[in-house]
């Protein structure tokens, strides 16, 4: 078990943002993060940043020390995580395990990207580096496409339908409506969603998450010091990672992903808790069947079934297992390297009561799944109310 | 199948795609087969010493048709992109082609399907001139 809370968070709104570079997005969600946890920048001893690939979207490496530096953090150690679009629950997971080590009291976990400053054929060649480049990459496939794969794969084994598919974002887009910080916060009908222009088959652009700028941060500490900061802290149960095979080709199965799976076992034991005990969950929806196979992964509903939960309302705001209370990346928004830390800022919310119209009644665990690439890292965090 | 001593990389594979050959990294210890090509055994860690040639037989274990692409396949949408589960076991990314992209619910999962190359045309890299694609059987 775990002995690390979070005690501030920050998150910029998720979009298109003109007017801000890479390192003004970050300043923004760091010192959010830092005010929300009453304390000064120079209190912060370390930070773990997630980005997938600002030297692709805009021209610059090393931007660790970059960020800091923007948000008035100057010379503290600053590293860069990249795990595709895991990458910040990869930096938090860092940041967890330096406070848990005792090397630090006070760290810093982020995430920051931004991709509109490419051209969408450009966008969709960045994120598609995160696929085997010989292997995959050359033949053609592209981010959709890996994902439509899995769904394809999904249809035939266990019967899920498009409409299945559909309703995630239906549903994502409903709980967007009430969160100020996403993307779209706009409802969308099942025909809007079918009748989609198509990306990668049977995934139409509605099934897809959209290309957004944004940053995120959590300010975490020791479980001991955490009410010197706020009188909410929200406690990290669990934080497990695993990974798979780089190619989609070397899996034996293609209708879910071994590293979600591990993962998430991993965090229920570490959290001494099961599937049946979690509340809600921000999960990956970086295409709606991305959705579906979590749903799975993480045990809450059979192997097959994750499409006929969504479609008869289980994962809704007011079901059994709420799903993206947030709107998800889907509707949220993906900017991909700050989605982790973004997933974890919505449980520290809920679990503090304090989501708004999208509020989970009295929730007590909460459990964030952010996945990397086509499953070759899958990261899952377990979060307890106070 | 052919066995040949060589050192089993990743250019070598593609060499191998230039000859219209496609080849599996073999592993003599546990005799195993790989692709991607590795230069160890990811089941008992020992160096894979030779390549085998896979007669192209197989079957679709998935397929997505690409309708928005990156600017390197901008003009080739819409294509199609299979996993092919081979008759020796591995499995390989590639596209398949000889069918209509456009109908999609045509093509099914377990379909037989047989490897083909097709030669690039006004590519510059020398080493990928070919490229392996599949065909349905």
């Amino acid at each position: 078990m775990l002995n690390v809370s979070i005690v501030g968070a920050g998150q910029t709104k998720f979009g298109r943002h003109d007017d801000y570079t890479l390192r003004e997005l970050f300043a923004l969600a760091a010192h959010e993060a830092i005010e929300d946890a009453g304390i000064a920048p120079k209190n912060v001893e370390a930070a773990f940043i997630g980005n997938l690939s600002a030297d692709q979207f805009n021209r610059q490496t090393h931007i660790a020390p970059m960020m800091v530096d923007a948000a008035g953090m100057k010379g503290i150690p600053a590293t860069k995580c990249e795990a595709a679009c895991a990458s910040s629950a990869t930096a938090l997971r860092a940041a967890i395990l330096a406070v848990e080590s005792g090397h630090h009291d006070v760290v810093m976990a982020a995430g920051v990207e931004k991709m509109t400053d490419l051209s969408t054929p450009g966008v969709i060649e960045t994120l598609a580096m995160a696929a085997d480049q010989p292997f995959e990459a050359e033949p053609g496939i592209t981010f959709p496409g890996i994902f439509a794969l899995l769904a394809v794969a999904h249809m035939a084994k266990y019967g899920t339908t498009k409409e299945q598919m559909a309703a995630v974002a239906v549903k994502n887009h409903a709980n967007a409506v009430h969160n100020p910080l996403a993307q779209y916060q706009k409802e969308i009908t099942l025909d809007q969603v079918l009748s989609a222009r198509m990306v990668a088959w049977p995934l139409g652009l509605f099934d897809c998450s959209p290309i957004t700028d944004g940053a995120a941060a959590v300010i975490l500490t020791r479980n001991k010091l955490a009410k010197k900061f706020t009188d909410a802290p929200v406690k990290i149960k669990a934080s497990a990672q695993a990974n798979d095979t780089m190619d989609m080709c070397d899996r034996s199965d293609l209708t879910s992903l071994y590293s979600a799976r591990t993962a998430a076992q991993l965090a229920y034991k570490q959290a001494r808790i099961g599937p049946h005990d979690i509340d809600f969950a921000e999960v990956h929806d970086c295409f709606t069947i991305a959705e579906i196979i979590a749903t799975e992964d993480l045990g809450f509903f059979s192997r097959g079934m994750g499409g006929q939960a969504v479609e008869q309302e289980y994962t809704a705001l007011d079901g059994e297992f709420a799903i993206n209370t947030s709107g998800g990346l889907k509707a949220k928004g993906h900017p991909v390297g700050a989605t982790g830390v973004a997933q974890i800022i919505e449980l520290y919310h809920q679990l503090r009561n304090e989501a708004g119209k999208r509020q989970v009644d009295k929730p007590n665990y909460g459990l964030a799944h952010n996945v990397g690439g086509s499953g070759a890292t899958a990261v899952v965090h377990i979060c307890e109310r106070w | 199948m052919i066995k040949m001593s060589e050192e089993t990389t990743v250019k070598k594979y593609f060499e191998l795609i230039n000859e219209q050959k496609l080849c599996a990294a073999h592993c003599a210890s546990c005799d195993s087969l790989h692709l991607p090509p590795r230069l160890f055994c990811p089941n008992c860690n020992s160096k894979t010493t030779d390549w085998t040639q896979l007669g192209g037989e197989g079957t679709l274990r998935s397929f997505t048709v690409i309708h928005i692409a990156g600017t390197k396949y901008a003009e080739d949408v819409p294509y199609i992109v299979a996993i092919v589960a081979l008759k020796e076991g591995p499995s390989v990314c590639a596209r398949l082609v000889g069918v209509d992209p456009l109908k999609p619910e045509d093509i099914h999962v377990g379909d037989p399907v047989v490897a083909d190359f097709e030669e690039l045309s006004g590519s510059t890299s020398e080493e990928k001139a070919t490229r392996l694609v599949f065909r349905p059987a």
